[in-house]
């Protein structure tokens, strides 16, 4: 169980990070902004404010992710201090499972706070809070799940610049993969390979648009519906992101055995 | 199929493609005149920073660090040194010397150029493809090949064509795909960034001329992006609505909305309203009416209407309907509304009397109708509506309504207001007294404003003589300040003729007092006396 040491040690070491509240900073100052926006929408900005604020919400709870995390096994390993936790009788899995959970517990608090912000923000505007919301911002969390392994898995193996590059390129693809399938029905090249290929590439890439619910968030409440998506399927994409956050954790924890100290 | 050399790539074609280049290349240098004027300015500002660091005079100033240059005075106040000030300038300067060499090169070599020469290319394209479908479709003869007509079609195919090439080059839009992908499938925040980039361009010179055309391709793709922002798409349709004279476009755009939200009452009830408001020629105003009509009848038919809402749509729909000539459909809602104990006492109040209305000149409609058909079998018209009714009872074959009756024999036919159904032998035209009176009323309303408007006029101080006087005054009036009102072109048309009144023949007009007089059965009072009978639900009688 020393994993929930390195855990806790990590998630203090990473509120202690300016950098962290910088984020939140301007995270929170979107969502202000948002209402601005909103301003001059031609009487829309209901709508405009909960894009915005779900929006940020996304976007800098996966940054947090992804340029606190990329450099944190990388900074044990720069700093010499990797030698001292690995000379006690820690196994190498633990010290990968423990800097995510605490990376994870980092965004986590990051993401519950942005999202109280947020929705007391809404509520002391007036705009409707509702169910499918609530689903979009859970959703976003099992999204940072996965985006959190991809930051251990690089950090794992690479310089905190190039681990951030690599995620940050996952991430931004993972949003996209859906493109692959329509490539391979749009561009006819004839060759069932070609098709089969860019099939199983979509199936390997995370496909982090499952956990994108809010623009259906947004107008459940309008089209009369109490949440975005149906359960089944919000359970499916919660299963997706637990089975490929564990297999990338496992791949991490390899990366990391075969590394020499 | 080969194209005759006489009307292939002739000069003429050659000449029209070229303009059309240079046309586009003259937009596109408009660009950067725009931005011309931009660098220019900050250029400007450049050059005054650097002479004042370099001519600034050099004298001594208090502040409350002691004396400094006064030349450092407003930027010491501002915690910069002077030779910051200098450096920004000269910075700013090269800078913008250099980014208006890069746009001469590009001038010269690169963007406009390429642009151009794809803009030739797709220019000709289009034109060989248009006249190649022209050709292929018509399967021509020589004979109809030289034929002027046959050439002018050929013409009139190229010049949309490349109309449709122009556009899409000078009206230039990110697409919804493209979109979706830069913000990483954040389709909503997409749609967001469309529809507020979309707002400054409503009503700003930008693409004047084109403006529908340019928002037309926004609130597409809007609606590709966000096919649920039904606040988004309501506004956009009553934008288009407004930047164009026909509403046409607007009307397909609320269809394709309506398309993407099926249960949302919001878009068909918008789509409607933008066909209540009157068109400028009153003439339109039936078609406009019926579109009106059909469109709210769509929302009032959706789950998400709100009940309260329900009397007055049905109340609108009725009064619509009259207007669209629809008098059987707009005498059964005003009926409803009128015996619907739900409803507001004021609604119900107001559709009975527009019940009146349409009721009357539904039962004219049928006797005119009857007359029509008399007209079709002898070549006359009836003498009479005694002789109208002989033929509907004895000799149609037309399944017409009770009230043409036997039992109603030797009485005289009435409308809702019980006034007569009148009868004009010469002309066969059938009407209804009482509507006749209405829109008396109505009209002689509007007549004594402009009365009023002309007793008023400094020139005028008087009534006008009489209604020609009137009407060509009104005319040159309205001219002048642009155009009639809805509500004056309705009642007098867009050539504002006040002398013809609805009670038929001329106005019985006082020029001392400028009063027009109306006959006594035009008293309101009498004229709605059936009123209370038709909210109590009783249909008053067809005959006398």
């Amino acid at each position: 169980m020393s994993f929930i040491y390195i855990a806790l040690n990590t998630f203090r070491e990473a509120v202690r990070d300016k950098f962290l509240y910088l984020l939140m900073g301007f995270a929170l100052l979107l969502i202000l902004v948002a209402r601005a926006v909103g301003w001059v929408s031609a009487g829309l900005d209901n709508k405009v404010t909960t894009d915005l604020g779900l929006f940020a919400i996304w976007l800098f709870s996966a940054l947090v992710s992804i340029l606190i995390g990329t450099g944190m096994i990388y900074k044990e390993i720069d700093k010499r201090t990797l030698y001292t936790i690995l000379s006690k009788p820690i196994a190498r899995w633990e010290f990968v499972l423990g800097k995510y959970i605490g990376l994870l517990l980092t965004s986590t608090v990051s993401l519950v706070g942005l999202s109280l912000a947020f929705l007391i923000y809404l509520k002391a505007l007036g705009s409707p809070i509702d169910w499918a919301i609530l689903q979009a911002i859970v959703l976003t969390f099992f999204e940072i799940v996965m985006v959190t392994a991809l930051a251990i898995l690089f950090s794992s193996a690479s310089t905190p610049i190039l681990s951030a590059i690599f995620t940050f390129m996952l991430f931004a693809v993972g949003q996209l993969t859906q493109w692959l399938v329509d490539f391979s029905t749009v561009v006819k090249t004839g060759s069932a390979l070609t098709t089969r290929l860019l099939d199983g590439v979509y199936l390997l890439l995370p496909n982090l648009n499952n956990f994108n619910i809010r623009q259906q968030a947004v107008h459940a409440t309008s089209l009369g519906k109490t949440f975005a998506i149906p359960p089944d399927q919000m359970l499916a994409a919660i299963l997706y992101s637990l089975s490929y956050t564990a297999a990338v954790l496992l791949l991490a924890v390899l990366v990391f055995r075969r590394r020499n100290f | 199929m080969e194209l005759p050399a006489a009307m292939g790539d002739s000069e003429t074609a050659r000449m029209h493609e070229r303009a059309e280049a240079l046309e586009l290349r003259v937009r596109q240098l408009a660009y950067i005149e725009y931005g011309f004027y931009l660098w220019l300015g900050l250029f400007a500002l450049g050059a005054v920073l650097l002479l004042a660091w370099v001519f600034w005079p050099r004298k001594r100033a208090l502040t409350s660090k002691g004396f400094v240059d006064l030349a450092d005075g407003i930027p010491a106040g501002l915690h910069v040194e002077r030779h910051t000030v200098g450096i920004i300038g000269g910075v700013l300067v090269l800078m913008l010397f250099a980014i208006t060499q890069q746009l001469r090169v590009d001038a010269h070599r690169g963007f406009i150029d390429d642009q151009t020469a794809r803009m030739e290319r797709e220019l000709r394209e289009a034109t060989a493809h248009a006249r190649q479908e022209v050709l292929d479709e018509a399967h021509p003869t020589a004979a109809q090949l030289a034929d002027a007509g046959f050439q002018a079609r050929i013409k009139k195919a190229e010049a949309a064509a490349r109309q449709v090439i122009v556009d899409s080059h000078y009206l230039y839009q990110p697409s919804a795909p493209f979109l979706r992908k830069i913000f990483l499938n954040n389709d909503s925040v997409a749609a967001d960034y469309v529809w507020l980039t979309s707002l400054q361009y409503v009503s700003s010179p930008f693409r004047r001329g084109q403006k529908a055309d340019l928002m037309v391709k926004f609130y597409d793709t809007i609606l590709e992006l966000d096919p649920h922002w039904v606040g988004a798409l309501e506004t956009s349709g009553r934008l288009l609505s407004a930047l164009e004279s026909s509403r046409t476009r607007a009307e397909a755009f609320f269809n394709r909305a309506i398309t993407h939200n099926p249960d949302d009452y919001r878009l068909p009830f918008q789509a409607g309203l933008h066909y209540v408001v009157p068109p400028l020629d009153p003439k339109q105003l039936p078609e406009y009416s019926e579109k009106a009509a059909f469109f709210l009848t769509m929302a009032m038919k959706r789950k998400s209407t709100p009940p309260e809402m329900e009397h007055g749509l049905k109340d609108l729909i009725g009064r619509l309907s009259t207007e669209a000539g629809q008098y059987q459909a707009a005498s059964d809602t005003l009926w409803g509304v009128a015996n619907d104990a739900n409803a507001q006492e004021q609604l119900r109040i107001n559709a009975s009397r527009e019940w009146l209305f349409a009721d009357s000149l539904l039962r004219a409609s049928k006797w005119q109708d009857a007359v029509k058909e008399f007209k079709q079998r002898f070549g006359r018209f009836p003498q009479s509506l005694g002789e109208t009714r002989q033929y509907v009872l004895e000799g149609s074959n037309s399944p017409w309504p009770a009230w043409f009756g036997p039992s109603q024999k030797g009485r005289d036919p009435i409308d809702a207001y019980g006034y007569a159904i009148t009868y004009n032998p010469p002309t066969g035209k059938v009407d209804s007294r009482g509507a006749q009176c209405a829109r008396a009323i109505q009209t002689h309303y509007v007549i004594e404003s402009l009365i009023e408007l002309f007793h008023n006029e400094p020139e005028n101080l008087r009534n006008p003589a009489d209604m020609q006087e009137l009407s060509a005054w009104g005319r040159a009036y309205y001219q002048r300040i642009g155009g009639a009102p809805a509500p004056i072109t309705q009642a007098l048309g867009l050539e504002i003729d006040c002398t013809a009144s609805p009670l038929g023949g001329s106005w019985d007009y006082n020029p001392l007092t400028g009063e027009l007089i109306l006959p006594p059965d035009c008293e309101v009072s009498k004229l709605y006396a059936n009123k209370a009978a038709a909210l109590e639900g009783r249909r008053p009688p067809y005959f006398k």
